[in-house]
Protein backbone atom coordinates (compact mmCIF):
# COMPACT_ATOMS: atom_id res chain seq x y z
CA UNK A 1 0.00 0.00 0.00
CA UNK A 2 2.63 2.08 0.82
CA UNK A 3 4.34 1.49 -2.40
CA UNK A 4 1.83 2.20 -4.14
CA UNK A 5 0.90 6.02 -2.50
CA UNK A 6 4.60 6.33 -3.63
CA UNK A 7 4.22 5.40 -6.87
CA UNK A 8 1.36 7.76 -7.70
CA UNK A 9 2.95 11.17 -7.86
CA UNK A 10 5.75 9.70 -9.70
CA UNK A 11 3.70 9.05 -12.65
CA UNK A 12 2.11 11.89 -12.45
CA UNK A 13 5.58 13.95 -12.09
CA UNK A 14 6.76 11.82 -15.57
CA UNK A 15 3.25 12.86 -17.20
CA UNK A 16 3.74 16.43 -16.43
CA UNK A 17 7.26 15.92 -17.53
CA UNK A 18 5.93 14.65 -20.83
CA UNK A 19 3.76 17.33 -21.00
CA UNK A 20 6.58 20.15 -20.81
CA UNK A 21 8.89 18.02 -23.41
CA UNK A 22 6.08 17.73 -25.69
CA UNK A 23 4.96 21.68 -25.35
CA UNK A 24 8.26 22.88 -26.19
CA UNK A 25 8.54 20.46 -29.34
CA UNK A 26 5.03 21.87 -30.44
CA UNK A 27 6.50 25.48 -29.49
CA UNK A 28 9.50 24.89 -31.65
CA UNK A 29 8.02 23.64 -34.66
CA UNK A 30 9.69 23.60 -37.64
CA UNK A 31 8.03 26.46 -39.59
CA UNK A 32 11.37 27.73 -40.28
CA UNK A 33 11.79 24.91 -43.11
CA UNK A 34 8.80 25.40 -44.86
CA UNK A 35 8.85 27.15 -48.33
CA UNK A 36 6.86 30.14 -48.25
CA UNK A 37 8.66 31.09 -44.97
CA UNK A 38 11.59 31.44 -47.02
CA UNK A 39 10.38 32.32 -49.94
CA UNK A 40 8.30 35.62 -47.89
CA UNK A 41 11.97 36.44 -46.32
CA UNK A 42 13.57 36.57 -49.80
CA UNK A 43 11.01 39.10 -51.16
CA UNK A 44 11.21 40.93 -47.87
CA UNK A 45 14.76 41.24 -48.08
CA UNK A 46 15.47 41.71 -51.70
CA UNK A 47 12.78 44.51 -51.55
CA UNK A 48 14.61 45.95 -48.44
CA UNK A 49 17.72 46.00 -50.20
CA UNK A 50 16.21 48.13 -52.69
CA UNK A 51 15.13 50.85 -50.50
CA UNK A 52 18.06 51.39 -48.55
CA UNK A 53 19.57 52.16 -51.62
CA UNK A 54 17.06 54.02 -52.75
CA UNK A 55 16.58 56.36 -49.74
CA UNK A 56 20.42 56.96 -50.08
CA UNK A 57 20.43 57.14 -45.83
CA UNK A 58 24.19 56.89 -44.45
CA UNK A 59 22.93 54.21 -41.52
CA UNK A 60 24.93 54.87 -38.66
CA UNK A 61 26.49 51.88 -36.23
CA UNK A 62 26.42 54.38 -33.10
CA UNK A 63 23.18 51.80 -31.49
CA UNK A 64 25.94 49.06 -31.83
CA UNK A 65 24.74 48.24 -35.77
CA UNK A 66 23.07 49.83 -38.62
CA UNK A 67 19.18 49.84 -37.71
CA UNK A 68 16.76 49.48 -40.31
CA UNK A 69 13.19 50.22 -38.57
CA UNK A 70 10.67 47.78 -40.28
CA UNK A 71 6.88 48.21 -40.02
CA UNK A 72 3.99 46.48 -41.60
CA UNK A 73 0.87 48.19 -42.68
CA UNK A 74 -1.50 45.93 -42.22
CA UNK A 75 -1.49 44.27 -38.41
CA UNK A 76 0.67 41.17 -38.09
CA UNK A 77 1.02 40.93 -41.98
CA UNK A 78 4.35 39.28 -41.87
CA UNK A 79 4.26 36.70 -39.39
CA UNK A 80 6.77 35.60 -36.44
CA UNK A 81 8.88 32.89 -38.77
CA UNK A 82 9.09 35.14 -41.55
CA UNK A 83 10.53 38.76 -39.20
CA UNK A 84 13.48 35.76 -37.61
CA UNK A 85 14.33 34.86 -41.58
CA UNK A 86 14.49 38.48 -42.99
CA UNK A 87 16.49 39.13 -39.29
CA UNK A 88 18.62 36.60 -39.88
CA UNK A 89 19.48 37.07 -43.50
CA UNK A 90 20.61 40.74 -42.68
CA UNK A 91 22.85 39.57 -39.80
CA UNK A 92 26.30 40.46 -40.70
CA UNK A 93 25.00 43.69 -42.26
CA UNK A 94 22.31 45.75 -40.89
CA UNK A 95 20.07 44.95 -37.54
CA UNK A 96 16.57 44.97 -38.41
CA UNK A 97 13.98 45.63 -36.01
CA UNK A 98 10.47 45.22 -36.82
CA UNK A 99 8.54 47.51 -35.03
CA UNK A 100 4.85 47.43 -33.55
CA UNK A 101 4.91 51.27 -33.08
CA UNK A 102 6.11 53.87 -35.15
CA UNK A 103 7.17 55.68 -32.30
CA UNK A 104 10.36 53.16 -31.78
CA UNK A 105 11.24 54.41 -35.34
CA UNK A 106 10.51 57.81 -35.47
CA UNK A 107 11.69 60.86 -33.06
CA UNK A 108 8.88 62.85 -32.57
CA UNK A 109 11.24 65.58 -30.80
CA UNK A 110 13.09 65.76 -34.33
CA UNK A 111 11.50 68.88 -37.45
CA UNK A 112 9.85 66.93 -39.90
CA UNK A 113 9.13 64.03 -37.58
CA UNK A 114 12.31 62.45 -38.85
CA UNK A 115 13.27 58.90 -37.81
CA UNK A 116 16.04 58.35 -35.05
CA UNK A 117 19.43 59.57 -36.67
CA UNK A 118 21.24 57.49 -38.61
CA UNK A 119 18.50 55.15 -38.98
CA UNK A 120 15.77 53.90 -41.96
CA UNK A 121 12.36 53.32 -41.42
CA UNK A 122 10.82 50.69 -44.01
CA UNK A 123 7.03 49.88 -44.41
CA UNK A 124 5.44 46.78 -46.35
CA UNK A 125 1.94 45.68 -47.00
CA UNK A 126 1.16 42.18 -47.08
CA UNK A 127 2.77 40.18 -50.46
CA UNK A 128 -0.04 39.47 -52.74
CA UNK A 129 -0.15 36.60 -55.56
CA UNK A 130 -1.01 37.74 -58.56
CA UNK A 131 -1.12 34.55 -61.00
CA UNK A 132 2.94 33.29 -60.91
CA UNK A 133 3.71 36.34 -59.50
CA UNK A 134 3.83 38.24 -56.27
CA UNK A 135 3.40 41.64 -55.55
CA UNK A 136 4.69 43.83 -52.66
CA UNK A 137 4.42 47.32 -52.12
CA UNK A 138 7.35 48.97 -50.46
CA UNK A 139 7.99 52.49 -48.59
CA UNK A 140 11.30 54.22 -47.16
CA UNK A 141 10.77 56.72 -44.85
CA UNK A 142 13.09 59.50 -43.49
CA UNK A 143 10.98 62.44 -42.39
CA UNK A 144 7.59 63.62 -43.25
CA UNK A 145 8.91 65.03 -46.40
CA UNK A 146 11.29 62.87 -47.05
CA UNK A 147 9.54 59.28 -48.05
CA UNK A 148 8.72 57.07 -51.39
CA UNK A 149 6.69 54.28 -52.57
CA UNK A 150 7.50 51.36 -54.24
CA UNK A 151 5.45 48.36 -56.30
CA UNK A 152 7.60 45.14 -56.73
CA UNK A 153 6.88 42.50 -59.21
CA UNK A 154 8.45 39.11 -58.42
CA UNK A 155 8.78 35.82 -60.46
CA UNK A 156 10.36 32.84 -60.03
CA UNK A 157 13.64 32.26 -62.41
CA UNK A 158 14.28 28.85 -64.31
CA UNK A 159 16.02 27.48 -61.43
CA UNK A 160 13.50 28.54 -58.77
CA UNK A 161 15.00 31.55 -57.26
CA UNK A 162 12.77 34.22 -57.06
CA UNK A 163 13.73 37.73 -58.92
CA UNK A 164 12.53 40.88 -59.25
CA UNK A 165 10.31 41.88 -62.38
CA UNK A 166 11.62 44.65 -64.29
CA UNK A 167 12.26 48.04 -62.43
CA UNK A 168 9.87 48.85 -59.05
CA UNK A 169 7.09 51.06 -59.85
CA UNK A 170 6.54 54.21 -58.14
CA UNK A 171 3.88 54.28 -55.79
CA UNK A 172 1.78 56.16 -53.25
CA UNK A 173 2.81 56.42 -49.75
CA UNK A 174 0.39 54.92 -47.44
CA UNK A 175 2.61 55.58 -43.98
CA UNK A 176 1.48 58.66 -42.47
CA UNK A 177 3.62 59.40 -39.37
CA UNK A 178 1.79 62.05 -38.07
CA UNK A 179 -1.39 60.56 -37.27
CA UNK A 180 1.03 57.71 -35.54
CA UNK B 1 29.44 29.90 -7.69
CA UNK B 2 27.39 32.87 -6.90
CA UNK B 3 29.71 35.25 -8.35
CA UNK B 4 30.21 33.55 -11.45
CA UNK B 5 26.53 32.92 -11.70
CA UNK B 6 25.87 36.37 -11.71
CA UNK B 7 28.41 37.37 -13.94
CA UNK B 8 26.95 35.11 -16.54
CA UNK B 9 23.51 36.71 -16.12
CA UNK B 10 24.50 39.96 -16.88
CA UNK B 11 26.01 38.73 -19.87
CA UNK B 12 22.31 36.89 -21.03
CA UNK B 13 20.56 39.98 -19.82
CA UNK B 14 22.47 42.10 -21.87
CA UNK B 15 23.09 39.46 -24.81
CA UNK B 16 18.81 39.65 -25.06
CA UNK B 17 19.61 43.22 -26.87
CA UNK B 18 20.97 42.00 -29.97
CA UNK B 19 18.84 38.67 -29.77
CA UNK B 20 15.64 38.20 -31.48
CA UNK B 21 13.58 39.21 -28.46
CA UNK B 22 14.44 42.81 -29.54
CA UNK B 23 14.55 42.92 -32.98
CA UNK B 24 11.07 41.37 -33.62
CA UNK B 25 7.76 42.88 -33.24
CA UNK B 26 6.32 42.41 -29.98
CA UNK B 27 2.81 41.49 -31.48
CA UNK B 28 4.03 38.62 -33.73
CA UNK B 29 6.61 37.03 -30.55
CA UNK B 30 3.21 37.75 -27.92
CA UNK B 31 1.71 34.28 -28.38
CA UNK B 32 5.39 32.36 -28.08
CA UNK B 33 6.74 33.94 -25.51
CA UNK B 34 3.13 33.59 -23.80
CA UNK B 35 3.18 29.96 -24.71
CA UNK B 36 7.17 29.63 -23.28
CA UNK B 37 6.23 31.40 -19.97
CA UNK B 38 3.62 29.31 -19.34
CA UNK B 39 5.64 26.14 -19.95
CA UNK B 40 8.09 27.91 -18.11
CA UNK B 41 5.79 27.46 -15.00
CA UNK B 42 5.41 23.66 -15.65
CA UNK B 43 8.71 22.36 -14.94
CA UNK B 44 8.78 24.09 -11.40
CA UNK B 45 5.32 21.79 -10.64
CA UNK B 46 7.57 18.98 -11.30
CA UNK B 47 10.84 19.97 -10.09
CA UNK B 48 9.52 22.02 -6.44
CA UNK B 49 8.46 18.82 -4.69
CA UNK B 50 11.48 16.85 -5.77
CA UNK B 51 14.69 19.51 -5.43
CA UNK B 52 13.23 19.73 -0.99
CA UNK B 53 13.58 15.75 -0.83
CA UNK B 54 16.21 15.49 -2.73
CA UNK B 55 18.54 17.93 -0.33
CA UNK B 56 17.15 16.14 2.21
CA UNK B 57 17.66 12.38 1.59
CA UNK B 58 20.55 12.16 -1.15
CA UNK B 59 23.99 12.54 -0.27
CA UNK B 60 25.42 15.67 -1.97
CA UNK B 61 21.78 16.12 -2.94
CA UNK B 62 22.35 19.81 -2.81
CA UNK B 63 25.44 20.24 -4.69
CA UNK B 64 23.34 18.01 -7.31
CA UNK B 65 20.73 20.54 -7.86
CA UNK B 66 23.85 23.46 -8.02
CA UNK B 67 25.60 21.25 -10.77
CA UNK B 68 23.41 20.23 -12.96
CA UNK B 69 21.33 23.54 -13.14
CA UNK B 70 24.37 25.25 -13.80
CA UNK B 71 25.77 23.07 -16.20
CA UNK B 72 22.39 22.25 -17.80
CA UNK B 73 22.41 26.41 -18.48
CA UNK B 74 25.96 26.25 -19.74
CA UNK B 75 25.26 23.78 -22.41
CA UNK B 76 22.06 25.93 -23.27
CA UNK B 77 23.59 28.91 -23.38
CA UNK B 78 26.47 27.67 -25.70
CA UNK B 79 23.39 26.31 -27.85
CA UNK B 80 21.75 29.69 -28.07
CA UNK B 81 24.86 31.35 -28.96
CA UNK B 82 24.49 29.97 -32.43
CA UNK B 83 20.76 30.47 -32.62
CA UNK B 84 19.71 34.36 -31.40
CA UNK B 85 17.88 34.52 -34.44
CA UNK B 86 16.61 31.97 -35.24
CA UNK B 87 13.13 30.30 -33.89
CA UNK B 88 15.21 27.64 -31.48
CA UNK B 89 15.71 31.24 -29.54
CA UNK B 90 12.39 31.23 -27.69
CA UNK B 91 12.95 27.60 -26.35
CA UNK B 92 16.40 27.83 -25.33
CA UNK B 93 16.39 31.22 -23.53
CA UNK B 94 12.76 30.19 -21.63
CA UNK B 95 15.01 26.65 -20.79
CA UNK B 96 18.10 28.82 -19.60
CA UNK B 97 15.15 30.78 -17.68
CA UNK B 98 14.05 27.95 -15.95
CA UNK B 99 17.84 26.61 -15.03
CA UNK B 100 17.64 30.22 -13.43
CA UNK B 101 14.69 29.61 -10.86
CA UNK B 102 15.92 25.88 -10.50
CA UNK B 103 19.44 27.25 -9.23
CA UNK B 104 17.61 30.06 -7.17
CA UNK B 105 15.41 27.56 -5.69
CA UNK B 106 18.57 25.19 -5.04
CA UNK B 107 20.97 27.75 -3.77
CA UNK B 108 18.32 29.84 -1.19
CA UNK B 109 17.18 26.32 0.23
CA UNK B 110 20.87 25.37 0.53
CA UNK B 111 22.52 28.17 2.30
CA UNK B 112 20.58 27.88 5.97
CA UNK B 113 21.94 24.47 6.00
CA UNK B 114 25.69 26.13 4.82
CA UNK B 115 25.14 28.61 7.75
CA UNK B 116 24.27 26.11 10.21
CA UNK B 117 22.42 26.39 13.70
CA UNK B 118 24.23 29.06 15.52
CA UNK B 119 24.58 31.10 11.87
CA UNK B 120 22.81 34.39 10.76
CA UNK B 121 20.73 33.86 7.97
CA UNK B 122 20.03 37.08 6.95
CA UNK B 123 24.02 37.86 6.98
CA UNK B 124 24.82 35.04 4.97
CA UNK B 125 22.56 35.55 2.36
CA UNK B 126 23.44 39.34 2.20
CA UNK B 127 27.10 38.52 1.66
CA UNK B 128 25.98 36.16 -1.20
CA UNK B 129 23.78 39.26 -2.66
CA UNK B 130 26.42 41.44 -2.27
CA UNK B 131 29.28 39.00 -4.42
CA UNK B 132 26.52 38.47 -6.81
CA UNK B 133 25.46 41.83 -7.09
CA UNK B 134 29.21 43.24 -7.68
CA UNK B 135 29.45 40.35 -10.06
CA UNK B 136 26.25 40.94 -11.66
CA UNK B 137 27.70 44.90 -12.02
CA UNK B 138 30.99 43.50 -13.36
CA UNK B 139 29.29 41.63 -16.12
CA UNK B 140 27.41 44.43 -17.47
CA UNK B 141 30.37 46.34 -18.04
CA UNK B 142 31.94 43.30 -19.57
CA UNK B 143 29.01 42.92 -21.64
CA UNK B 144 29.24 46.00 -22.80
CA UNK B 145 32.24 45.72 -24.00
CA UNK B 146 31.88 42.52 -25.92
CA UNK B 147 28.48 43.55 -27.37
CA UNK B 148 30.69 46.30 -28.90
CA UNK B 149 33.66 44.06 -30.00
CA UNK B 150 31.84 40.55 -30.64
CA UNK B 151 28.32 41.19 -30.69
CA UNK B 152 25.32 38.78 -28.87
CA UNK B 153 26.48 36.05 -29.66
CA UNK B 154 29.94 36.32 -28.06
CA UNK B 155 28.55 37.67 -24.70
CA UNK B 156 26.21 34.56 -24.63
CA UNK B 157 29.18 32.06 -25.14
CA UNK B 158 31.10 34.19 -22.27
CA UNK B 159 27.76 33.56 -20.35
CA UNK B 160 27.94 29.67 -20.95
CA UNK B 161 31.51 29.95 -19.69
CA UNK B 162 30.80 31.68 -16.62
CA UNK B 163 27.96 29.24 -15.80
CA UNK B 164 30.43 26.56 -16.24
CA UNK B 165 32.99 27.98 -13.70
CA UNK B 166 29.78 28.09 -11.63
CA UNK B 167 29.45 24.89 -11.97
CA UNK B 168 32.96 23.58 -10.87
CA UNK B 169 32.89 26.37 -8.25
CA UNK B 170 29.79 24.97 -6.88
CA UNK B 171 31.40 21.22 -6.69
CA UNK B 172 33.82 22.53 -4.14
CA UNK B 173 31.08 24.37 -2.29
CA UNK B 174 31.02 23.20 1.43
CA UNK B 175 28.64 20.28 2.12
CA UNK B 176 25.71 21.59 4.67
CA UNK B 177 26.37 21.04 8.65
CA UNK B 178 24.44 17.92 9.83
CA UNK B 179 21.61 18.72 11.65
CA UNK B 180 18.85 16.43 13.79
CA UNK B 181 16.16 15.01 11.73
CA UNK B 182 12.84 16.80 12.23
CA UNK B 183 9.41 15.54 11.50
CA UNK B 184 7.69 17.07 8.21
CA UNK B 185 4.95 18.08 10.23
CA UNK B 186 7.15 19.69 12.83
CA UNK B 187 8.58 21.83 9.61
CA UNK B 188 4.69 22.09 7.89
CA UNK B 189 3.54 23.63 10.95
CA UNK B 190 6.35 26.31 11.16
CA UNK B 191 5.48 27.54 7.57
CA UNK B 192 2.23 27.45 8.09
CA UNK B 193 3.16 30.55 11.29
CA UNK B 194 1.19 33.47 10.43
CA UNK B 195 4.48 35.59 10.54
CA UNK B 196 6.00 33.46 8.10
CA UNK B 197 2.75 32.89 5.70
CA UNK B 198 2.90 37.27 5.92
CA UNK B 199 6.31 37.27 4.62
CA UNK B 200 6.16 34.60 2.52
CA UNK B 201 3.09 36.74 0.60
CA UNK B 202 4.90 40.06 0.76
CA UNK B 203 8.16 38.13 -1.08
CA UNK B 204 5.91 37.04 -3.61
CA UNK B 205 4.38 39.93 -4.15
CA UNK B 206 7.84 41.41 -4.45
CA UNK B 207 9.11 38.77 -6.97
CA UNK B 208 5.33 39.07 -8.87
CA UNK B 209 6.40 43.02 -9.20
CA UNK B 210 9.99 41.72 -10.63
CA UNK B 211 8.70 39.27 -13.58
CA UNK B 212 6.26 41.71 -14.37
CA UNK B 213 8.76 45.27 -14.44
CA UNK B 214 10.91 42.96 -16.65
CA UNK B 215 9.11 42.35 -19.01
CA UNK B 216 6.56 45.14 -19.24
CA UNK B 217 9.56 47.90 -18.83
CA UNK B 218 11.58 45.46 -21.58
CA UNK B 219 8.55 46.37 -23.90
CA UNK B 220 8.24 49.91 -23.34
CA UNK B 221 12.10 50.30 -24.18
CA UNK B 222 11.90 48.57 -27.29
CA UNK B 223 8.82 50.51 -28.32
CA UNK B 224 10.37 53.76 -27.06
CA UNK B 225 12.95 52.95 -29.40
CA UNK B 226 15.49 53.50 -26.65
CA UNK B 227 19.43 52.22 -27.78
CA UNK B 228 21.13 48.96 -26.60
CA UNK B 229 22.88 50.95 -23.88
CA UNK B 230 19.63 52.18 -21.98
CA UNK B 231 18.42 49.07 -21.60
CA UNK B 232 22.03 47.77 -20.61
CA UNK B 233 21.78 50.45 -17.73
CA UNK B 234 18.29 49.41 -17.01
CA UNK B 235 19.54 46.23 -16.20
CA UNK B 236 22.72 47.12 -14.26
CA UNK B 237 20.86 49.12 -12.18
CA UNK B 238 18.63 46.31 -11.04
CA UNK B 239 21.78 44.23 -10.23
CA UNK B 240 23.32 47.80 -8.68
CA UNK B 241 19.83 48.00 -6.03
CA UNK B 242 20.32 44.70 -5.31
CA UNK B 243 23.66 45.28 -3.99
CA UNK B 244 22.63 48.61 -2.01
CA UNK B 245 19.99 46.64 -0.61
CA UNK B 246 22.17 44.57 0.99
CA UNK B 247 23.42 47.34 3.21
CA UNK B 248 20.20 49.14 3.34
CA UNK B 249 18.65 45.90 5.01
CA UNK B 250 21.31 46.61 7.95
CA UNK B 251 20.25 50.31 8.26
CA UNK B 252 16.37 49.15 8.14
CA UNK B 253 17.01 46.46 10.27
CA UNK B 254 17.98 48.96 13.53
CA UNK B 255 14.65 50.99 13.55
CA UNK B 256 11.84 48.27 12.10
CA UNK B 257 11.23 44.42 12.32
CA UNK B 258 11.43 42.44 9.16
CA UNK B 259 7.49 42.35 8.52
CA UNK B 260 7.75 46.40 8.76
CA UNK B 261 10.92 46.04 6.46
CA UNK B 262 9.04 44.01 3.43
CA UNK B 263 5.94 46.58 3.86
CA UNK B 264 8.45 49.28 3.14
CA UNK B 265 9.95 47.60 0.58
CA UNK B 266 6.77 47.33 -1.31
CA UNK B 267 5.72 50.65 -0.47
CA UNK B 268 9.00 51.74 -1.54
CA UNK B 269 8.69 49.81 -5.07
CA UNK B 270 5.10 51.15 -5.55
CA UNK B 271 5.90 55.04 -5.03
CA UNK B 272 8.70 54.93 -7.94
CA UNK B 273 6.53 52.91 -9.82
CA UNK B 274 4.01 55.10 -9.97
CA UNK B 275 6.49 57.68 -10.74
CA UNK B 276 7.43 56.48 -13.77
CA UNK B 277 4.23 55.16 -14.69
CA UNK B 278 3.75 59.23 -14.75
CA UNK B 279 6.72 60.09 -16.39
CA UNK B 280 8.37 57.48 -18.33
CA UNK B 281 11.97 58.69 -19.58
CA UNK B 282 14.92 56.89 -19.80
CA UNK B 283 16.29 58.03 -16.11
CA UNK B 284 13.34 56.91 -14.31
CA UNK B 285 13.63 53.24 -16.34
CA UNK B 286 17.02 53.32 -14.37
CA UNK B 287 15.51 54.83 -11.25
CA UNK B 288 12.59 51.87 -11.03
CA UNK B 289 15.59 49.30 -11.89
CA UNK B 290 17.22 50.46 -8.63
CA UNK B 291 14.17 50.64 -6.66
CA UNK B 292 12.83 47.36 -8.36
CA UNK B 293 17.03 45.86 -6.76
CA UNK B 294 16.22 47.28 -3.73
CA UNK B 295 12.82 46.29 -2.98
CA UNK B 296 14.02 42.69 -3.70
CA UNK B 297 17.30 43.03 -1.83
CA UNK B 298 15.49 44.43 1.17
CA UNK B 299 12.42 42.27 1.04
CA UNK B 300 14.59 39.21 0.70
CA UNK B 301 17.20 40.22 4.18
CA UNK B 302 13.80 40.82 6.05
CA UNK B 303 12.26 37.35 4.87
CA UNK B 304 15.21 35.43 5.72
CA UNK B 305 15.10 36.83 9.16
CA UNK B 306 11.41 36.07 10.08
CA UNK B 307 12.19 31.91 9.11
CA UNK B 308 15.03 32.55 11.01
CA UNK B 309 13.53 33.20 13.76
CA UNK B 310 9.87 31.69 13.77
CA UNK B 311 10.92 28.49 11.04
CA UNK B 312 14.38 27.26 12.60
CA UNK B 313 13.49 23.78 11.48
CA UNK B 314 11.58 24.57 8.18
CA UNK B 315 13.96 26.42 6.44
CA UNK B 316 16.38 23.57 5.71
CA UNK B 317 15.08 21.19 3.27
CA UNK B 318 11.86 20.09 1.48
CA UNK B 319 9.13 22.88 3.36
CA UNK B 320 11.72 25.66 2.05
CA UNK B 321 12.46 24.74 -1.09
CA UNK B 322 8.45 24.50 -2.25
CA UNK B 323 8.19 27.80 -0.52
CA UNK B 324 10.75 29.26 -2.85
CA UNK B 325 10.01 27.48 -5.48
CA UNK B 326 6.34 29.21 -5.22
CA UNK B 327 8.07 32.52 -5.14
CA UNK B 328 9.60 31.27 -8.05
CA UNK B 329 6.01 31.02 -9.73
CA UNK B 330 5.41 34.61 -8.60
CA UNK B 331 8.02 35.76 -10.64
CA UNK B 332 6.69 33.86 -14.11
CA UNK B 333 2.99 35.09 -12.68
CA UNK B 334 4.09 39.13 -13.08
CA UNK B 335 5.99 38.34 -16.19
CA UNK B 336 2.84 36.31 -17.83
CA UNK B 337 0.53 38.85 -16.89
CA UNK B 338 3.08 41.35 -18.29
CA UNK B 339 2.68 39.72 -21.89
CA UNK B 340 -1.01 38.75 -21.66
CA UNK B 341 -2.10 42.58 -21.26
CA UNK B 342 -0.41 44.05 -23.68
CA UNK B 343 -0.93 47.38 -21.84
CA UNK B 344 0.13 50.34 -22.42
CA UNK B 345 3.54 51.59 -20.96
CA UNK B 346 2.12 54.13 -18.26
CA UNK B 347 -1.01 51.99 -17.68
CA UNK B 348 0.62 48.78 -16.98
CA UNK B 349 3.33 50.61 -14.25
CA UNK B 350 -0.23 52.15 -12.59
CA UNK B 351 -1.76 48.87 -12.65
CA UNK B 352 1.10 47.01 -10.40
CA UNK B 353 1.44 50.53 -8.58
CA UNK B 354 -2.17 50.76 -7.69
CA UNK B 355 -1.77 46.70 -6.70
CA UNK B 356 1.55 47.13 -4.44
CA UNK B 357 -0.25 50.13 -2.70
CA UNK B 358 -3.38 47.91 -2.10
CA UNK B 359 -1.46 44.84 -0.91
CA UNK B 360 0.87 47.04 0.92
CA UNK B 361 -1.37 49.00 3.08
CA UNK B 362 -3.76 46.18 3.59
CA UNK B 363 -0.53 44.50 5.32
CA UNK B 364 0.37 47.17 7.41
CA UNK B 365 -3.17 47.50 8.76
CA UNK B 366 -3.35 43.57 9.20
CA UNK B 367 0.22 43.89 11.38
CA UNK B 368 -1.10 47.08 13.20
CA UNK B 369 -4.43 44.91 14.26
CA UNK B 370 -1.99 41.92 14.88
CA UNK B 371 -0.05 44.28 17.33
CA UNK B 372 -3.43 45.14 19.43
CA UNK B 373 -3.39 42.59 21.88
CA UNK B 374 -6.45 41.47 21.15
CA UNK B 375 -4.99 40.53 17.42
CA UNK B 376 -1.80 39.44 18.76
CA UNK B 377 -4.11 36.76 20.87
CA UNK B 378 -5.68 35.51 17.49
CA UNK B 379 -2.89 35.21 15.60
CA UNK B 380 -1.01 33.31 17.96
CA UNK B 381 -3.93 30.91 18.19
Amino acid sequence: MKSLKRARPRFGHTTMLLGVVVGLCAGCGDKLAEPAVLRDAAVYESALLHLIDSSGVELSDRWADPVVFVETLEPESVDLETQIAVVDGFQDEYRIRFVDEISEAVDFELPDLAVREGTLLVAFGPIVVDGDDLLLHGEYYLGATDAAAFDYRFQADPTGNLVMVGDPVDGVTELVVADA
Amino acid sequence: MQAFHSFGESLFALSLVGSLFFNVSIDAARPRIILYLAVTMAPFAVLGPLIGPMIDRVRGGHLMVLVSSLSARAVVALLLSTQLRSILFYPEAFALLVGAKVYAVGRNSIVPSLVGEGGDLMSGNAQLARVGALAGVLGGAFGLVLLRVGGAPLAVRCAALSYALGALAALRAPGPQPVESVPVATETAEMHRHGVRAAASAMAVIRFATGFIVFHVGFVLKSSGQPAWVIGTVAGSIALGGFLGTFTAQHLRRRHDEQQMLDRAIIGLASVTGLTAIWFAAPTAVALGLALGLAGSVGRRAFDGIVQTDAPHARRGRAFAGLETRLELGWVAGALIAVVSRAPGWLGLLGLTFTLVLIGVTQMLRERSDRSPIGSAQAST
